[in-house]
């Protein structure tokens, strides 16, 4: 139960785009075709879940021990983005076909704040290594889930006669706006 | 201070360590000459060669000596060091170019209902045929310059798509995007192409275009080279192979359907090589040349179309262009 509640708790009641609003970058540059928005979301959530797995060995084998603590978030982008490389390599190697789905989308999340999010509120929540990747799995999820909807409504959106002042980003900022608020419905049904 | 130094800069060493060591561990083996070959590609990935974009393209042609060269975008130098790279001879078909056969602007054209919808050709010819009343029109949307890879086509202001040759590799993007087959590729030599592909009959025609082709037949019995032709209830349309690019269609056309890439040039006669034959006066459709037998004869310029008739039969090579 606990675990469920972990994963409802960080995909959908602070989702991490949604509410807590870190990612906001892919989530507007890569959400104009679900395709994409689909591939992006795959990469993430196994970005994530790694990248918690080993920022959390960091934080409690390496910087608590030597209280180190305040180099939290340089130390963990080091090893976030050295990860990605070294996982992007492993799978050109080993899988060809997920290293070309993935794409470019692999090298992008280096730099997705929401992945360096999730780590340090691992740390922050006082999470175990378990709870973290969970969290994380959750947390991952959520914002493929967010991205795909918003994709498959800026899909939609394509369709319709838009002012054309509003055509292109400015209409997809405000559907991110209203898809938001949709999402604060949740709120309070798990801390 | 000492510690968070050691410590970020031992995270960052053993990281590198890593990667180095995974580097070299999980190293991708991929020929050499494949990256070259890529290199040569526009890099578009626009399809158009039939593979999964230009990545694909490059290693097919580096690990399959059977596929002959599919890309109709790269250029000549292109060509040429890619054949280099692989070290076999690469045989470019004819360059084609974008063409757009319509020349119904908006303000030469009637439109049927007032469409208000997405910025699409498809989208308008799905409503009742497109709001053009003319069947074989330009809708006007842009969806072909929106399609085009190479950002070769533009909407001018007469509401029609224009496309920069300069850009346009023929990879046939627009083709497909058009609902209305309007956009066809052509041999990027050719000088003269039929802006209408209307197959109404000129009387309807007339009712709601005013630039279309009405079948006349003018240009198909103008012709010297019987190069252009009207087929029943076809516009004209004009054999690249068989125009000799001397433009009498051009000036002849009642409705100005037929047009040019660029003016013929004029000739004139060199008066110390010309044997006053007189076959550039008889084969002259304008009756541009004159002269006396025996004696240089003589273009009157203002007559002259620049066909290039006389050049061509000229025995003694004594006719020559005149700069543009």
């Amino acid at each position: 139960m606990h675990y469920i509640l972990l994963i409802v708790g960080a995909a959908l009641v602070n989702n991490f785009v949604l509410s807590r609003f870190l990612g906001i970058c892919p989530f507007i540059g890569v959400s104009k075709r679900i395709d994409t928005a689909f591939g992006m979301g795959m990469a993430v959530i196994f970005v994530m879940t790694l990248a918690s797995f080993v920022t959390w060995l960091i934080n409690y084998y390496l910087l608590d021990p030597s209280g180190l603590q305040y180099l939290q978030t340089i130390a963990f982008i080091l090893v976030i983005a050295s990860l990605v490389q070294l996982v992007e390599m492993i799978i050109q190697r080993v899988s060809l076909p997920l290293y070309q789905a993935l794409g470019i989308y692999l090298p992008l999340i280096t730099t997705n704040c929401a992945v360096l999010g999730v780590a340090i509120l691992n740390i922050q929540l006082k999470y175990n290594l378990l709870d973290a990747c969970i969290f994380s799995i959750g947390a991952a999820l959520g914002f493929a889930l967010a991205l795909i909807i918003f994709a498959g409504m800026r899909e939609d959106l394509e369709l319709n006669n838009i002012p054309r002042a509003f055509r292109g980003t400015p209409i997809a900022l405000i559907t991110a706006g209203i898809l938001s608020l949709a999402f604060m419905g949740f709120s309070g049904l798990v801390k | 201070m000492m510690g968070a130094m050691l410590m970020v800069g031992g995270i960052g060493l053993v990281a590198a360590l890593i990667l180095g060591i995974a580097s070299v561990t999980f190293a991708v083996k991929m020929d050499p000459r494949e990256k070259a070959v890529l290199d040569q590609l526009p890099g578009a990935n626009c399809g158009a060669c039939g593979f999964a974009g230009c990545a694909a393209f490059a290693h097919e042609l580096t690990t399959t000596p059977e596929v002959e060269m599919a890309c109709p975008a790269v250029n000549k130098d292109g060509l040429k060091a890619i054949s280099d790279i692989l070290g076999r001879s690469l045989g470019a078909g004819d360059a084609m170019i974008a063409f757009v056969r319509c020349k119904g602007s908006p303000a030469d054209t009637i439109t049927r209902y007032s469409y208000v919808g997405p910025e699409d050709c498809r989208t308008a010819q799905i409503i009742a045929g497109g709001p053009k009343a003319c069947q074989y029109g330009c809708l006007g949307l842009g969806s072909c310059v929106e399609a085009c890879p190479f950002d070769a086509m533009h909407m001018g202001e007469d509401g029609l798509p224009h496309v920069n040759e300069d850009k346009c590799t023929g990879c046939g993007k627009c083709v497909d995007a058009c609902p209305r087959e309007i956009i066809a590729l052509i041999s990027r030599s050719a000088n003269f192409g039929v802006r209408c592909i209307s197959q109404d009959s000129p009387k309807e025609m007339r009712q709601y275009c005013k630039v279309g082709c009405i079948k006349c037949r003018i240009c198909e019995n103008t012709c010297p080279f019987e190069a252009i032709e009207v087929t029943q209830g076809n516009a004209a349309s004009i054999d690249q192979e068989k125009c000799q690019k001397c433009g009498l269609c051009v000036s002849v056309c009642p409705t100005g359907v037929i047009s040019s890439k660029q003016p013929s040039g004029k000739v004139q006669v060199i008066a110390e090589k010309c044997k006053g034959c007189g076959i550039c006066a008889q084969v002259c459709p304008v009756d541009a040349i004159s002269g006396k037998p025996k004696e240089p004869y003589v273009v009157d310029i203002s007559k002259c179309i620049g066909c290039a008739m006389c050049i061509e039969k000229c025995p003694a090579d004594a006719i020559e262009r005149l700069a543009r």
